[in-house]
């Protein structure tokens, strides 16, 4: 840690007003007014890499707002986090985004839910935030309490689709068999070719971090938090807990580390087959999805057999996982993965030799290197672009020091990359399992006294299936979490779609938009608000009943 | 007279009901025992048309008359198209020029489904008909080049007399091998079912139809994809059985070529149904391209019949 704060102070020099050194990190204090060249430092003098941008209602603890940009210095293997402070007055701060293009919905997330103003942002939509908002609300602020439901003004802005004689605007959602989950994308067609795109999401944002800041003690955390996502949602669970040990310091014995790995794995190796199968579901191989998710059954099995559920596990806490493996199980686990490797090896291969989807899969969907950087593209996503990432190497956490293993890359940047990535990460993860269930230690499975002190900082990432998830945490008093934010990988990967997807033949669209495995729900995290209409409604279970019979 | 018209009705009838159960078979024992499922009932797909039947009509503000009509005006084209088919050696209402009328009314039925579709003014049908246009293009030109060689070879235009007189040279083995594949095309199966592609294009041409209408669509789609199999059963198949039962008697001769075509036609739907399971769905340059790249069975066919072959 001391040459990475040598190194910051010889790239940033005076700039940095003060540091302090978290576990996983280095935070420094810059001013406001020297934030773009700080970043411009970090990013061009030392390779960082765009991770997220978290806005705090600091005003109880040292009456400012703060605005803190996370980057991921790979190389050395750490995160910088660059805090600025803003008058509680009149919080501005100049974008980042004309120099860091990832940095786009971070921003506007801070200005939709903590009122902190960009200046000389590109984009002045909304993010999040439903059309008709009442402003000067914002929902984030400790002042805005977590029962209130403000009226919207002006709802209903009657939105219709642009359309010209050459290009047809195709609605891909709210609702759309490709989507399993409520977002909007406007292709916009020449032909056979996407010229455009239009995004709109956050159709579902439910309000988990606000949620977790003023209802939840900071154990309760960890079971909604599993409850983000419903395919990979014991890594939010995991980067959760992680968070908070390291910012109250707590040492998660070793048999607990080896545990969350293993199922973290378990969860990717499932998630994989399940992506898998939906890529051939839309390359229209459904021989190839039924197979998938034949194949996957067992690795439900398997991860009921070491948390007792198939899904939704929560066996973690601060401090330590709930529920010990026993010995009975991890024989079976051992050969239930024996048979699951020569199943998708079979697969695989089948896979490979459809002539149609191989096609479909090469040349599509570029997403060049330099892109890839600029957007902060993460996972998968960014490995199928030749950036050699992953949070479970650069940033290693729970037992992945113990085991080896091989971070596949591929750097063709198209969707036959992305899909490779992913078909060798499956062999990785089932050799991890082999390897961690061969050194499994025994002992306590909890730490022993677990206190969370206050108003501290603790920041986190996991390697979820699609690519770095990261929580940052700040204890609160009463055995609270005072910020807790959320970043799932996709929120760095959708964005990138725009470029993936100009240029790109409309039958290869749905397809491009399916490779970097978008996880929507884990992206929206409050209030169910229909953007399109600017209709907000909560339905309880009677009016929807009695609309289903009308 | 009369007796030949209403053997011919009635076939058409136990055609056009077994139709439903044959998709019935091919999602059960051909999709489902491919992709390892259980599958639905053999009758799911009679349950699924007669739950659609049941339905509310619902036609989009946005629709013009054709949407209502098309549907209903492809189905019965379709159905027309069975009654021309030659079931036994000879059909009642056979003509000289009849295999013109069928390929009319096959290609009749397909283009209304898609006007009906283009009609309900949705972004989708517009991509999905210029997609089925040029599939149809390209397919049609194939089909009317093997048409051309088989009616060359046997000096004839009478669907019956081609399925009873026997030809066998290298131009109508491939014209037949060509015909095979349009009904492959034509299937409207993957990786030809480009024009439906549902994680694309939300299925395309069918997107607004519901209920009745919807069913209607359904169904004239398995029409033309049980027409287009048993179209080459008659055409490739039915005279090799004629010649192999020529010194029988001709009721028997009769009894047997009409169960056999059917048999065989039947058999030629699930073998293209499970040849669509192995693949993915093409890229619209992929299918089109590759349809190109057959069209030379049918000039080589052609060229073959020409100078005589």
């Amino acid at each position: 840690m001391v040459d990475v704060v040598k190194t910051l102070y010889e790239v940033l020099g005076g700039k940095i007003l003060r540091h302090e050194v978290i576990r996983d990190g280095v935070v420094i204090d810059v001013r406001p007014e020297d934030l773009v060249s700080v970043v411009k430092g970090i990013t061009e003098g030392l390779g960082g890499i765009y991770t997220v941008v978290v806005g705090v209602d600091g005003r109880g603890i040292d009456n400012t707002y703060h605005s803190i940009y996370v980057f991921s210095l790979d190389e050395l293997k750490t995160y910088v986090l660059i805090r600025v402070r803003l008058s509680p007055e009149d919080p501005k701060v100049e974008s980042i985004t004309p120099i860091v293009k990832g940095a786009n919905w971070g921003e506007r997330e801070v200005r939709d839910l903590l009122g902190i103003e960009v200046l000389g942002h590109p984009d002045p939509r909304t993010l999040i935030l439903p059309d008709g908002w009442p402003s000067n609300t914002y929902p984030l602020r400790k002042d805005f309490s977590y029962c209130e439901r403000p009226r919207l003004d002006n709802p209903g802005s009657n939105y219709v689709p642009q359309r010209s004689e050459e290009v047809v605007a195709l609605p891909y959602g709210p609702y759309h068999p490709l989507l399993h989950e409520p977002e909007y994308f406007e292709l916009h067609v020449k032909g056979e070719t996407v010229v455009d795109v239009e995004y709109r999401g956050f159709h579902v944002h439910r309000g988990i971090e606000k949620l977790g800041e003023s209802r939840l003690t900071y154990n309760q955390v960890p079971f909604v938090a599993e409850r983000i996502c419903g395919i990979c949602g014991f890594v939010h669970n995991v980067c959760y807990c992680q968070a908070v040990e390291n910012a109250a310091g707590i040492e998660v014995p070793e048999r607990a580390l080896y545990i969350r790995s293993l199922v973290l794995e378990v969860e990717r190796i499932h998630s994989h087959l399940l992506w898998l199968g939906v890529a051939c579901h839309v390359l229209g191989f459904d021989t190839g999805f039924m197979h998938a998710w034949r194949i996957r059954e067992p690795v439900m099995y398997l991860a009921e057999l070491l948390t007792g559920s198939r899904k939704t596990y929560g066996i973690n806490l601060v401090g330590g996982v709930r529920r010990d493996v026993n010995r009975d199980s991890i024989e079976k686990v051992v050969k239930i993965l024996k048979k699951v490797k020569e199943e998708y090896d079979h697969f695989v291969k089948s896979l490979t030799s459809v002539k149609e989807v191989v096609k479909r899969l090469e040349g599509s969907g570029i997403l060049p290197k330099s892109e890839a950087i600029s957007y902060g593209v993460v996972g998968p996503t960014a490995r199928g672009s030749g950036l050699k990432r992953d949070v479970r190497v650069d940033h290693p956490y729970a037992a992945y020091k113990e085991a080896s293993f091989r971070v596949p890359v591929y750097s063709e940047c198209d969707n036959m990359s992305r899909l490779l990535v992913r078909v060798d990460e499956v062999y990785e993860s089932i050799s991890i399992i082999d390897q961690l269930i061969d050194k499994l230690p025994s002992g306590p499975i909890m730490a022993e006294d677990v206190e969370v002190p206050e108003f501290r900082e603790g920041f986190s990432g996991v390697e979820a299936p699609r690519g770095e998830d990261v929580h940052y945490v700040i204890t609160g008093r009463f055995s609270k979490v005072y910020r807790w934010k959320v970043r799932a990988p996709s929120y760095n990967n959708i964005p990138a779609l725009k470029v993936m997807l100009h240029e790109c033949p409309l039958s290869d669209a749905p397809l491009t938009i399916a490779s970097i495995d978008p996880c929507f729900s884990c992206t929206d995290r409050l209030v169910v608000v229909d953007v399109l209409t600017g209709r907000k409604f909560r339905v309880d279970l009677r009016t929807l009943a009695r609309r289903g019979k009308l | 007279m009369v007796g030949q018209y209403l053997s011919l009705v009635i076939t058409v009838l136990i055609v056009l009901a077994l139709i439903p159960v044959l998709d019935g078979i091919e999602r059960k024992f051909v999709r489902a025992r491919i992709q390892s499922r259980v599958g639905p009932p053999v009758l799911q797909t009679y349950y699924d048309l007669i739950k659609l039947f049941r339905k509310e009509l619902l036609i989009p503000s946005t629709a013009s008359k054709l949407f209502f009509i098309a549907p209903i005006l492809s189905f019965f084209t379709s159905v027309a198209a069975l009654f021309v088919i030659p079931y036994t050696l000879s059909n009642p209402l056979g003509f000289e020029g009849d295999l013109i009328l069928f390929t009319y009314l096959l290609i009749f039925s397909s283009v209304t489904a898609l006007l009906g579709g283009l009609a309900s003014g949705n972004p989708f049908t517009e991509v999905s008909s210029s997609r089925e246009l040029s599939l149809l293009i390209a397919s049609e030109l194939f089909l009317g080049l093997s048409i051309a060689v088989i009616a060359l070879k046997h000096s004839s235009l009478s669907l019956s007399k081609i399925a009873s007189t026997p030809v066998v040279t290298p131009s109508v083995i491939l014209a037949y091998i060509a015909l095979l594949y349009y009904a492959f095309v034509k299937s409207a199966r993957t990786p030809y079912d480009i024009a439906e592609a549902e994680p694309e294009i939300a299925s395309g041409y069918l997107i607004e139809y519901s209920g009745p209408l919807l069913a209607f669509a359904v169904l004239s789609n398995l029409v033309r994809r049980y027409l287009t199999a048993s179209f080459f059963v008659v055409v490739a198949l039915g005279p090799t059985v004629s010649l192999a039962t020529s010194p029988i008697p001709t009721p028997i001769k009769e009894l047997t070529n009409y169960v056999l075509v059917l048999v065989l036609s039947v058999l030629t739907y699930l073998a293209l149904g499970t040849a669509s399971v192995v693949h993915g769905r093409f890229r619209v340059i992929h299918a089109l391209d590759s349809i190109r790249k057959y069209t030379s069975i049918p000039i080589i066919a052609l060229l073959l019949a020409v100078v005589g072959l």
